[in-house]
């Protein structure tokens, strides 16, 4: 008699707890120490249903088509000339922001799903995040790849990693991924495949690739279609974790909602600069923050996942109509605060062209005019003795403790005014952005208090590459350890706006 | 609510009043004026008399603002109380402390 034939569902089954076992000599507790401090109960790993059936063989065979693909593009655009044939030298500020600030997240999200593949007691998430692990390292090396021509042209792509390590707005995402990957496993997937994967990841992706595809960045472009058939593993892969975990015990689910509300909140803030690159930083925009927002998180995210977890006890994260009472400010506010600052900076900023300011205020019909506009005008007649024919603020900010973003969100109740929280923990004070950042600091302040915080250490003579000769030379010595060359302040008298004027000038079509 | 952790989770503070010596941290916000995109952050030694830091942080800051000449006297705040600092005195015998906020806006 012919053997019953398994389903795919079961050979996977079978192939991915095939590879374990159960151990004779040594505890399952000293094997997997971090499986119980938080608190999380699993009854039963088998009821782990796959959210995705790769095998390693696939993978390798998969990727390397996808690979060859995006290699050949690379190519194709190098040997086109293709830095010359973007819509505008502005937009490579927000690629120069992406490989600053968001590569170097990619690389953590390896190691972190590395750490998760090692430390879950059940295989089937092992495998699952061990896939991932992959995923991360591989669209780090893409990404790194797909910026690393523009680096022979164009400043601000040299030196990412010292970078996100040193530079004051990119321990906004520096510091999100180490408060996760300093968590245990099961917040770190919570953080990370459901909370960013599934809640936050298009927010980020798709605008960031179509704004790639507008913009003539081809190589942008692709590696963010080849990003996408992982991220939608990524996806099924967050909320099989989160539903997992939520039937596995009723116990887990406190545990769970707190992590979600945390999460939201940071990645949330996290995305703001996202908002800040749609809305300023396109020559050829795609979408507003503020409809990006809309589409993504209240119709597809507060009406559509949210509804479906009310079934185990799980409601909308904390602080999440303050996000969207926001959002008519949040990008304006974020690339104010990036203005501010580009001295101190490895991208340019500019004052936006009246075409810009219009679109703006037809997208923000009750914020732009009213509370941005002017500070541009204003700008142009506040000149500083810096390069560039406008303001900068020539000064440190105020930092929040929990997202590090300087102290500069509007609140939308009284919109002359940023939102100011501070609280005294053992004898210290300490400064919020939000109630939303002061709550997360108020759940684990023995975590926060440890922050880096760029302006105190900067303040604390921690960040000079020689000690100041003088105050005029405190601002050079901390760019000189931040790396940072001609890649500073106004794009209008930047290298990059110089060099692509020279490169275009006898071609009638260049927008300058 | 504490830190879950295997081992007992406690570090000091990375900016506690101590590691700065007889400085401390003040932040300054002007009131109503979001063209400083949130408030500054200063070091400045305790004893410093209070006319001396308005001079830094409006000479070297605030008097960027066009507006800023068009202002006559100032009304001033520390956290959210009125207070009516006297030029001559230091900021810790005006009880600022580190990381007080002063606020500002204008009379």
């Amino acid at each position: 008699m012919a053997k019953k034939k398994l389903t795919l569902a079961q050979k996977y089954h079978i192939y991915t707890r095939g590879l374990d076992w159960e151990p004779t000599y040594v505890s399952k507790k000293d094997i997997y120490p971090y499986a119980e401090y938080e608190g999380i109960k699993i009854k039963d790993w088998n009821k782990w249903e796959d959210p995705f059936r790769m095998t390693v063989e696939a993978y390798w065979k998969y990727q390397a088509e996808k690979d060859r693909r995006f290699y050949a593009i690379l190519d194709g655009f190098i040997q086109n000339q293709g830095h010359l044939t973007l819509s505008d030298a502005r937009y490579l500020n927000s690629i120069k922001l992406f490989i600053q600030g968001v590569t170097p997240l990619e690389y953590m999200a390896h190691r972190g799903f590395a750490f998760v593949a090692r430390h879950l007691p059940g295989p089937g998430p092992r495998t699952a995040a061990f896939f991932q692990s992959m995923d991360e390292l591989r669209h780090t090396q893409i990404e790194v790849h797909a910026g690393s021509n523009f680096n022979k042209y164009y400043d601000g792509f040299h030196s990412m990693t010292l970078m996100h390590d040193r530079v004051w707005y990119l321990s906004v995402p520096k510091s999100y991924f180490d408060d996760a990957v300093t968590a245990g496993p099961f917040e770190y997937v919570t953080a990370i495949s459901f909370s960013f994967e599934y809640a936050l990841t298009n927010l980020l992706f798709v605008p960031f690739m179509s704004g790639a595809a507008y913009n003539g960045d081809t190589p942008t472009m692709t590696f963010g279609f080849s990003a996408q058939s992982d991220e939608s593993r990524h996806m099924t892969l967050g909320l099989q974790v989160v539903k997992f975990l939520l039937e596995q015990h009723e116990d887990n689910v406190p545990i769970i909602q707190r992590w979600i509300d945390k999460w939201w909140w940071r990645g949330y803030r996290l995305t703001s600069l996202v908002g800040a690159m749609m809305d300023y930083m396109l020559p050829k925009r795609v979408m507003s923050w503020k409809e990006s927002f809309e589409l993504y998180i209240e119709d597809q995210i507060l009406e559509g996942l949210f509804r479906d977890l009310e079934r185990y006890g799980i409601r909308p994260p904390l602080h999440m109509e303050q996000s969207i009472k926001e959002k008519e400010f949040l990008s304006h506010d974020v690339y104010w605060i990036l203005f501010s600052f580009t001295f101190a900076a490895a991208f340019h900023s500019w004052i936006p062209k009246e075409e810009e300011m219009e679109w703006l205020a037809e997208k923000y019909p009750r914020t732009f005019n009213q509370y941005y506009r002017w500070r541009y005008e204003k700008a142009k007649q506040a000149k500083t003795p810096l390069p560039g024919d406008r303001f900068y603020y020539i000064g440190l900010p105020q930092l929040c403790q929990v997202c590090q973003i300087p102290m500069g969100f509007t609140d939308p109740d009284d919109p002359n005014n940023f939102v100011q929280r501070y609280v005294e923990y053992e004898g210290e004070i300490y400064h919020f952005c939000s109630d939303g950042c002061k709550w997360i600091f108020e759940q684990e302040p023995e975590k926060y208090v440890q922050a880096w915080l760029p302006v105190h250490e900067i303040y604390k003579g921690n960040c000079f590459a020689e000690p100041p000769k003088g105050p005029d030379d405190v601002v050079p010595q901390v760019l000189k350890w931040y790396n940072i060359q001609t890649d500073n302040f106004d794009y209008f008298v930047s290298e990059d706006y110089k060099n692509w004027k020279e490169w275009h000038k006898d071609m009638a079509t260049v927008v300058v | 609510m504490p830190v879950k952790a295997l081992y007992n989770y406690k570090f000091p503070p990375r900016d506690r009043a101590e590691v700065f010596g007889d400085d401390i941290l003040v932040y300054a916000y002007w009131i109503d004026n979001p063209f400083f995109c949130s408030a500054s952050a200063w070091r400045v030694p305790k004893n410093m008399k209070w006319k001396d830091f308005v001079a830094q942080i409006f000479g070297q800051l605030y008097g960027l603002d066009p507006d800023f000449k068009k202002v006559k006297s100032w009304k001033w705040y520390h956290f959210d109380q009125e207070f009516n600092p006297s030029d001559e005195k230091t900021l810790a015998e005006l009880g600022l402390r580190h990381k007080s906020i002063v606020k500002f806006k204008p009379a």
